[in-house]
Parts: C-alpha cells; structure tokens; sequence
C-alpha cells in the first residue's frame, strides 16, 4: 500500500508536469493551426533560464537580501520573459515563413529549431552564465555551474530545506493554479476568447475583427510562460536537468496533448495525467518494467491515435472540401 | 548522330585512363613498402646522431577515446593522458623517430568508431593503436584493425569478451574486465559488510549490461538472489518509481552498474526519498561529476575503482603532479590512469623493437613485454588479457572521494546507510 | 537563352558535364577537411547560380535527350571513381557510407518527397534491414544474401504495418506515429538480449559473390585496393539499381498519383487515385529501399548495434533528403553525399554536429525549402518519347509558355 501510494504521487507529479507542456502544444496548435514541436526544447531552456537566473543573482547577492518567496518569483519572471522571447523567436523564424506551404515544412523547422536550442544550451551555458556570473560579482571563484552538457544540479528552490512532501504539494499547486488562470484568461479576457474565436474558426474570427496578429504574439507569451513553469517544476521535481532532455520531454507533451485531443486545451490535462500513470506504473508494477515504460507508454499513444484520433474529449472533424 | 556518340565513347575512355594516371601516382607513394626503402637510404646520410638506425622517421600511434557524447568527461581525459604520455616521450629524446598520435573521437557510436578506425588503418605510419572507453564501440572496432593487421591495446572497455583466443594476438587488453572489477566489490559490501538484500539498477548499455552480469553472477556464487533489477534508459532522469520498488522491496544495499551522469542522479533522489541502503557502483561512477550534487546527498556512495591507489606509488604521484600541472580541463578519471598505462606500454613496447618497427613486431613486443608503469607491472595472459588486476574502495565523505580504507567508515566514526 | 541551353544538347557536353562531376566527387573525397568543405560550398554555390540561369533544367533536358551517352560515359566514371581510391581504406569507407545513405534517402524520398507523408523512422527501417542480415548470418549460418531478401521483405512489410495508420491519420498525427515508432524500435532493440541488447551483433560475415569475397585486400596489376573497394562497386550498382527504380516509379503513373496526394488527397481521391493503395505503396517500397541499405550498412561494418539506428540518424537521413531536393533522385544524392563527407570531414568538432545539421535544416528551410536541386517541372514526352527531338521540343513550349506569360 506504501508503495501505490508513493506511485500515486510520482504519477501525479509526472502527469502535472506533462500537463504543462501539452497545454503548451494545445495553445500553439489551436491558434496557428502548426504543432510547434520545440516546445519541449524551450521548456528545458527556461530550466536553464533559471539555474542561470539563479547562479548569477546568488553571486551577486540579491537573492540573499530578499525573502526566498520573492526570490523564486524574481526567476520565475526572468525564465518566463526568456521564454516567451525564445517562442516568438521560433514564432518568426521557423513558422511564419512557412504558413502556406504544407504541413511538414514548420513541422521540420520546428524540430530543426529545437536540435538548434539544444545544442546551443549543451555548448555555451555553461561558459555564458559564468563568465556573467564572474562580471556581476566581486569574488573571483563564481559559483561553478556543471558543464552545460552535463546534467544541471538543480538548486531546491522550492520549499527549501523542508520534505519532499512540501515540494510535491506545491508542485501540484502551483499546476493547478496555472490551471485556474488559464480557464480565467481564456473564458474571461478579451486575447483570451480571441484566441478561442481563432482556434474554433479563422475565417469568421478574422471578419469580425479579431486582432490576428496581436493574438499570436500573446499566445506565445502565454506559452512561453507557461513552458518556463514546466521546466522550472520538472526540474525542481527531478533535482536535475539535461541540455538533451527536451526531444524526449516535448514528445511526451505533444503525445499527451494528442491523447487528449489536440485543439482541447482541458483534454491536455486528461493525456498528461494518462501518460504519467502509464509510465509510473509499468515502471513500479511490472519487475524489470522500468525499460519498457517509454515503449508502452509510445503504444498507448499510437493506439490512441489510430483508433481515436480525436483523443478522449475531442470531437470529431469531417474534413470539407 | 551516330559519330558524336563513337567520339563521345571514345573521349570517355580516355578521361577515365587519365584519371588512372593522374590518381594512381599518389596512392603509389603511400605504400608502405616504397617510402621504407626511401626512408632507409635517407635515414642513413641524414641522421648522423643515431649511428646505425635505419627504422622509419615517424612512427604513428591510434588513439580512440569518446571526446565528445555521453561519455566525454572521461574520455576527454584519457585523450589528455594519452598525449601527455607522447609528448613527455617526444620531449626525452629517447626515440630516435618523431611519434606522432592519430586522435580519434568515437562518439561512443558504434559507426563512428569504424569510420575512426579506418581512418587510422589506412595511415601507413601506423603501428599499433590503443582505444575504447565502450565495449560496444570496441566490439565494432575489433574486426578493423584484425583484418587490417594493426594491434590494438584496449585501455578502457571493460567487455569479458573482448579479449579472446579469436583476437589474440592482435588485440590485448590493459584495463580489468568486468568480471575483475566486481569481484573486489561484492567481495566487500557482500562478504566483509554483510549485506544480503542487493536491488540492482543499470543502465541498458553494453557496459551496464556486462556490470549486471558480472555481480549477478557473484550474487548467485553466494546462493544469493538479487531483489530486483531494473534497467533504466541512458538519459533517464526520473527514478523515483524505481525508488518506490527499491523501498518495497525492502533492500538494504543498490547496486548502480551504470555510469555517473545516471549514478548521481540515482543517488541524489533515493537520498530525498529517504531510501535506507547502501548505495554500491563501478567504476563509471568515479568522476568529480558525481559530487557535483548536493555533497550531503552524495555522502556514503560506495564505488570501486580498479588500478592502485595512485598516492601511494611514485609513479602514480608524479602522473597526478604532472595531469593537474598541465592544467586540463577534464579531471582525472577511473580510467584516465589507464590511458596512460597504455601508452607507456606502447611506448616500452617501441623501445622494445628498436629500428624494426611494424605492426607485426610491435604486436610481438605488447604481448610478450613485461612492462612496469605507474599501476604496478602489466603482463598479458593466453588472451591478451592484463594479469595486472588491482582495484581499491573509494567512498564519498563529506563532498569529496576518500579511499575506503583511509575514510571514517573504516574506523566507524560513520556508518553506512542500511546497516 | 534558348539558343544556350540547345548548345548543352551535345554528347560533349555531357561526357565533359560527367567528366566534372565525376572529378569533383573525387576531389572532395581526397582533400583535406579545409579544401574539401571549400569545394563542397563552391560546388553548392555554382549550383545555385546555374540553376538561377535555368542551365541546370536545360542541363537535365540534355542529358535525357542524350541519355545512352550519358549512360555510357556515366557508368564507366562510376566504375572509375572507386578504382581511383585504390587503396585509400578510410576514403572507401566514407564513400560506400554516403551511397548507403543515399540508397535509404530515395527510399524515404517516396514517403517524404513525393507523397508528402512524414517518416521519422528511416533508421528504424535500415536497422531492420541490418539486423536481418547480422541474425539470419550469425544465428542462423545463412549466406548474408538471404539476410538481405528478408531484411528488404521484413522491412517492406513493417513499412505496410507503418503504413496502415497513415490511412487514416495525417499530418501531424503521421509524424507521432513514425517517431514514436522510431523511439520504441531503438528501446526494443536495446532491450531485447536475444538479438545482443545494447552489445549488438558483431562478427557479422561479410558478403560474397560467386566465392569471391566482396570486402577483401586485391592487388591487381601491382595496384593493392583497400577492401572497401570492391564492397563501393556493389553499393554503387544497388544505388543505379535503386535510383533507377526511383525514376521509373516517378515517371509512372504510380509516381504521378503520389504527387497527386501530396498536392490534395481529397481532389486525388475524386480522380479515381486509390488513396490507400498507393500511400501503402509508397511505404512499402520506401521500407524495401531502407532495408537494403540497412543491409548494405552492416556488410560494411559487421557490426549491428542499437546506436546506428536511432531517432538522430533519422533526422540526418530527412536533413540529407531536404538539403538534396525532395523529389528529385539526382539532388537526394547529391544531398545525401553533401552531408555525409561534411558529417565525416567534421569529425574533429563532433560537439558542433548536431548543431550543424539543425542549423543546415533551419536555413535550408527558410531560404530554400525545395533543397539544392529542387522538383523539376514533370516532362510528359521525356520517359515516354524514345526520340530526343521530343524532348527538346517539350523544353521550347514550356519555355515559350513562361515567356509568354
């Protein structure tokens, strides 16, 4: 009984951080029509946003001098706004170009992009953020940070010393309160029922005055934000973080948003949760299973998508001529 | 039409004897067997310094090592070594050649490996090679160089059967194998600790696959079951449904077979969930990289390294001397050592052979040498498998690597976790 | 212009237009890294230009007016370029690599270039191919020419099983299924200790032909040949062979109604194009062309090992497939060659790789999206119509039309 419970709340947690990047692939998908498949990529870097966020204030001692609340909000912030920046960059250059041409090319551009992201994280943070690091600070010896292609140590901001049952609760908080503000923002503001009237039909929101182009670029702000918190959980929740964590994380995103249907923000939740019980528990429950988890839980996603491709609460589309 | 087409057919064979003439000069100056005879005649009137020596002018080492991958911190460092073996030799003036290094970074990729190591064979300088971090690459590097003819050193790759009565004696081995390696290991935590309830974790590598294997076996040499095992993909970062089995379990010693980037992450979350129980590893896990966590969370890792205790040889001291005074970047690894092992073996080798240097005579000389380094003297079995086996206990007190015998835990000021 | 590109309608000009070609190929294989990436940039450049000027289009224009010519002269520089190695083993290497590679880039062509179907499971497919070869030779004692008929049937028939999905999904749904494939593949692999788990299969026999060993040292008329040069000549005819079919399924109907899907699947439907039938096909004969060279892979290396077929080498395949030109036979080689000889002339800043291929990817996307050589315009009298004047006159009306309009 220890056990399930203690898988419970692994799959739970999973599942929250999963939920974050699926919601983020919903958003995209619904007002571009595009899958915009670095998401992963760009949630990983607003990890890295953070650990350098943190390295460069701690030696410069602004995070000494405020309380630690105010502290994680100040790099929450700072990933979140790099982040939002990384999603228009990747809005400009690997999606726009492409909004006539068929459906692989931004699929392409997007993955190439991610790779890009990647590898730059791997090859250049560690020397950037210390050198910053170095500039900001009087002390000579910065607080090192692991080579940029090494796993990141991820420092606990999160209920600093207290239990891990702390840092889990306020992970599963601070989900669903991204959560809650995202149905306000959606169902109670005016980008956010914009963004609805485009993703439900182009044509007709354009005709009644939709600002299309201002609702782009707020969608991948809101993303943005959106994917920094998802790297900022995921990696608090695994301690570390990995420059080549993102394929494999965004893929799980984009597999749970297909789950769920993915023009369904709310089904995003469902496919996250799925995907991170399917893993938990072949892992826990199945001796040796821990090397098949990715696998099922690959199959469960392909079965979905062949048998209903619409996902759990999506409707079905008849594709007009 | 009819002409142009006869011209056309025409001029074509032509260009093509062209194109013979023009390529097969050069190919022509690369045979081994010219330039020897050249080298030999010039050698003579040119060399006055080493009256009689009438060997070639360069002699050219392989090297193989994953510089860049998953595995680049010790490979990176064992590169390092391996050159500051050569240069070191350059420098003495002891060889009356120039030896120059084909470096090559194998990526920890199977073909890329291959594609390294013809590269190497096809250099006609080359006499012998030393190369592999990963059994695997190893594994698909072997045929190369047997076909090829060029002996080939292992430094690193720890694979049973790599070396074999099919490779001797082309390929021999410096490094422990992995059976060598976990015999010291489950002799200590299974026999001299006591512990009885071992859950084993690795990684679905060809390295993690041969650790498992080799303390299964010792496992099983003890009427002893394992708990469970688990294998985990390379690049996993979440354990904690493992973690969660390894407490139902009710285990009281984790057995990491894999490499570090996996082992501390391993480590530092079976550390926040309060896992009560020894963590034990091979030799992949002896790295700065794994006290990079939190020092607290890395406390108590139990890790076996083979080789000696480098302080406590001269030899060994002035390698470290000399490592950390050439100011690489990559610290020195479990296996760096062995680089540089190895390449003090091909070079006593190269003394051994005087002015008849090829990769027959070379082979000749690895196999049959006895050599004395900075890891005490390495002769090589029926195989071509070192007889040199020594491995020591390293355990991680207060943030930093502590021999096992000379750490707190011996004189129990501290106490492993699941005792 | 017109009068130009009627005088490249020569048998000279295309013995000498081979002649170059040839030679650059040579050249770039031989240099070292600096010169080597030099031409490979200059090649690029004056391909770009040439094709500004349209010299490129009247260039194929001739050598499909001239095609025995062509033939001829082609095949006999083919032959050349290997023997010309001698016995360079690491050049050989890097050679029979890049026309493995491009045996499996026209197989994954007919999936991503000509049907508009997303794959990213090229390398899933090679490794089939491979590991047919490394079991059936290995485990089974059988010559490495079965494993290879079985690998190309196995793979054909998984590119049936992939292939079914894509009837009723596309788009973005295809692409999860082809790349969860291609993760899950990679992962069975590893974890299936029947078939050497993460060790591989290594010790795998090479091929032979009629008792004479096809990787293996000769010394003719004095000249040594590095082994891998006989292996080069039986790639370089699989690749003919393949290209040769890759043409002519273009050419055909078949070919035709594939771009048909790729323009608009519904109009296709409504013209009477089997939708399902010629998707499955375009699977099907891509997962045989993969399998192939998976198989024609581990000839090369004896060695079959989970790490040569995972998810990187597929994008490498796609970026080499996109930086070519899809659909379009002659620049997926030339694509496929590009990115070989520049991953391998690479080596020494292997940290950079990846990152070169994504960058290739982005600013090949952004600035060329149909590749170095892009899609020609289809020429209904050119395979038909065996007269040249044909052709010829096909080229005066298109180009009249374009001036025209």
């Amino acid at each position: 009984m220890e056990m399930f419970s203690s898988l419970l709340v692994s799959a739970i947690l999973m599942g929250c951080t999963y939920t974050l990047v699926a919601i983020g692939y919903c958003l995209f998908f619904g007002v571009l029509d595009v899958v915009v498949f670095c998401c992963g990529d760009i949630a990983i870097f607003g990890g890295f946003s953070i650990i350098g966020a943190y390295t460069i204030l701690y030696s410069a001692g602004v995070l000494q001098a405020v309380p630690a609340f105010v502290a994680v909000l100040i790099m929450l912030t700072i990933a979140a706004i790099l982040c939002a920046a990384l999603g228009l960059i990747a809005y400009q250059f690997s999606i726009k170009p492409f909004e006539k041409s068929s459906t692989l090319m931004p699929l392409l551009s997007t993955i190439a992009l991610g790779v890009v992201i990647k590898e730059v994280l791997g090859l250049v943070f560690q020397p950037v953020v210390n050198s910053i690091a170095a500039v900001v600070t009087s002390v000579d010896d910065p607080l090192s940070v692991v080579g940029g292609r090494n796993p990141q140590a991820m420092p606990n901001l999160i209920a600093g010393s207290g239990s891990t049952d702390e840092r889990n609760l306020i992970i599963i908080a601070v989900t669903l309160a991204i959560l809650i503000a995202l149905f306000l923002f959606l169902n109670k503001t005016k980008i956010g029922l914009s963004m609805q009237a485009i993703s439900q039909n182009k044509e007709l929101a354009l005709m009644t005055g939709v600002n299309v182009k201002r609702t782009i670029t707020a969608t991948f702000i809101i993303g943005g934000i959106l994917l920094a918190v998802g790297g900022f959980l995921l990696s608090s929740y695994q301690t570390i973080i990995r420059f080549d964590g993102g394929a494999m994380y965004g893929s799980k995103g984009f597999s749970a948003a297909v789950v769920g249907g993915l023009k369904n923000t709310w089904g995003a939740v469902i496919g996250g949760m799925l995907l991170g019980f399917v893993e938990v528990f072949t892992a826990g429950y199945i001796p040796g299973g821990t090397q098949y988890q990715n696998i099922i839980a690959f199959l469960v996603v392909i079965l979905f998508i062949v048998f209903r491709p619409e996902g759990i609460i999506g409707e079905k589309s008849i594709e007009k001529v | 039409m009819k002409t142009p087409r006869w011209i056309a057919f025409i001029m074509t064979l032509m260009m093509v004897a062209a194109m013979f003439a023009g390529c097969a000069k050069q190919p022509v100056a690369e045979t081994p067997t010219a330039p020897a005879v050249e080298a030999t005649t010039t050698e003579a009137t040119a060399v006055p310094e080493e009256v009689g020596y009438t060997g070639p002018e360069v002699v050219t080492l392989g090297f193989l090592s994953p510089i860049t991958g998953p595995n680049a911190a010790e490979g990176a460092a064992a590169r390092n070594a391996f050159q500051m073996a050569i240069d070191q030799a350059n420098a003495s003036g002891e060889f009356p050649y120039e030896i120059k290094t084909i470096i090559i970074d194998d990526q920890s990729d199977a073909s890329v490996g291959v594609a390294g190591a013809q590269k190497i064979v096809a250099d006609s300088t080359v006499v012998v090679a030393t190369g592999h971090w990963n059994s695997g690459v190893a594994e698909a590097t072997i045929p190369v160089f047997k076909d090829n003819e060029i002996p080939l050193l292992i430094w690193g790759a720890i694979r049973q059967s790599l070396t074999s009565p099919d490779n001797y004696p082309w390929i021999t081995r410096s490094a422990p194998t992995a059976v060598q390696e976990n015999e010291p290991l489950a002799k200590a935590v299974l026999d001299d600790m006591g512990y009885s309830k071992v859950f084993i974790v690795s990684d679905v590598t060809s390295y993690g696959e041969g650790n498992v294997s080799a303390f299964s076996a010792e496992l099983t040499a003890r009427n002893l079951v394992p708990m469970g095992i688990e294998n985990v993909q390379e690049g996993a970062v979440d354990f904690r449904a493992i973690i969660s089995k390894i407490k139902d379990t009710g285990a009281d010693c984790v057995y990491w077979g894999g490499v570090v980037t996996e082992g501390s992450i391993l480590k530092q979350q079976m550390h926040e969930e309060g896992v009560e129980a020894l963590f034990c590893g091979i030799s992949g896990n002896y790295s700065a990289d794994f006290l990079k966590i939190s020092a607290e969370a890395a406390e108590g890792a139990l890790i076996v390294k083979p080789g000696v205790v480098l302080a406590s040889t001269e030899a060994g001291t002035k390698f470290v001397d000399d490592y950390t005074a050439a100011g690489f970047a990559e610290p020195v690894g479990a296996y760096t050592p062995y680089a540089y092992e190895a390449a003090l073996i091909l070079l006593a080798a190269l003394k051994t052979c005087g002015s008849d240097i090829t990769p027959e005579t070379m082979r000749d000389a690895i196999k049959d040498g006895t050599f004395t380094g900075i890891m005490g003297t390495t002769t090589f079995n029926e195989f071509g498998q070192t007889t040199l086996v020594a491995a020591y206990l390293n355990v991680v007190q207060d943030g930093q690597w502590v021999v096992y015998d000379n750490s707190e835990y011996v004189t129990g000021a501290r106490a492993f976790a699941g005792k | 212009m017109k009068s130009f590109a009627k005088k490249l309608n020569t048998p000279w000009v295309i013995v000498l237009c081979n002649f170059v070609i040839a030679a650059l190929v040579h050249a770039i294989l031989i240099a070292e890294f600096a010169v080597s990436l030099g031409l490979m940039v200059a090649v690029v450049i004056v391909m770009l230009a040439l094709d500004r000027y349209g010299i490129i289009h009247a260039l194929f224009e001739a050598y499909t007016a001239q095609k025995k010519t062509a033939i001829i002269s082609g095949i006999f520089l083919v032959i050349a370029i290997p023997i010309s190695l001698t016995n360079n083993n690491y050049i050989g290497h890097i050679a029979t690599m890049a026309v493995i590679y491009s045996i499996a880039c026209l197989g994954l062509n007919f999936q991503m270039g000509s049907t508009d179907m997303t794959n990213f499971a090229p390398a899933a497919f090679m490794g089939i191919g491979a590991y047919s070869v490394a079991i059936c030779t290995t485990m089974f004692n059988t010559s490495p020419w079965v494993g290879m008929l079985l690998g190309m049937v196995v793979a054909g028939a998984f590119g049936f099983i992939i292939g079914l999905p894509t009837l009723k999904t596309k788009g973005y749904y295809l692409s999860l299924v082809t790349m969860a494939v291609q993760i899950a593949f990679t992962q069975l692999i590893y974890n299936l200790p029947a078939i050497g788990g993460a060790n591989g299969i290594s010790g795998v026999p090479k091929y032979a032909l009629f008792g004479l060993d096809l990787y293996k040292k000769y010394t003719i008329a004095g000249i040594k040949f590095a082994p891998q040069i006989p292996y080069l000549l039986l790639c370089i005819a699989f690749l003919i062979l393949a290209t040769f079919v890759a043409m002519r399924v273009y050419h055909s109907r078949t070919g035709l109604s594939l771009n048909a899907i790729a323009q608009d699947e519904i109009a296709a439907n409504c013209l009477g194009v089997h939708v399902p039938r010629q998707k499955l096909f375009a699977f099907v004969i891509g997962g045989v062309f993969c399998g192939l060279a998976g198989s024609l892979f581990v000839g090369l290396d004896s060695y079959a090992g989970p790490g040569s077929y995972n998810f990187s080498k597929s994008l490498m395949l796609i970026c080499m497939v996109i930086l070519g030109g899809m659909d379009n036979s002659i620049g997926i080689i030339v694509g496929a060659f590009l990115l070989t000889i520049i991953s391998e002339k690479l080596r020494d800043f292997a940290d950079f790789q990846q990152l070169v291929y994504g960058l290739i990817l982005v600013i090949m996307l952004i600035v060329r999206p149909n590749g170095i050589i892009p899609k020609r315009v289809r020429n209904y009298c050119g395979v038909s119509c065996r007269r040249p004047m044909c052709a010829a006159k096909a080229a005066d009306v298109v180009e009249e039309s374009s001036t025209g309009a």
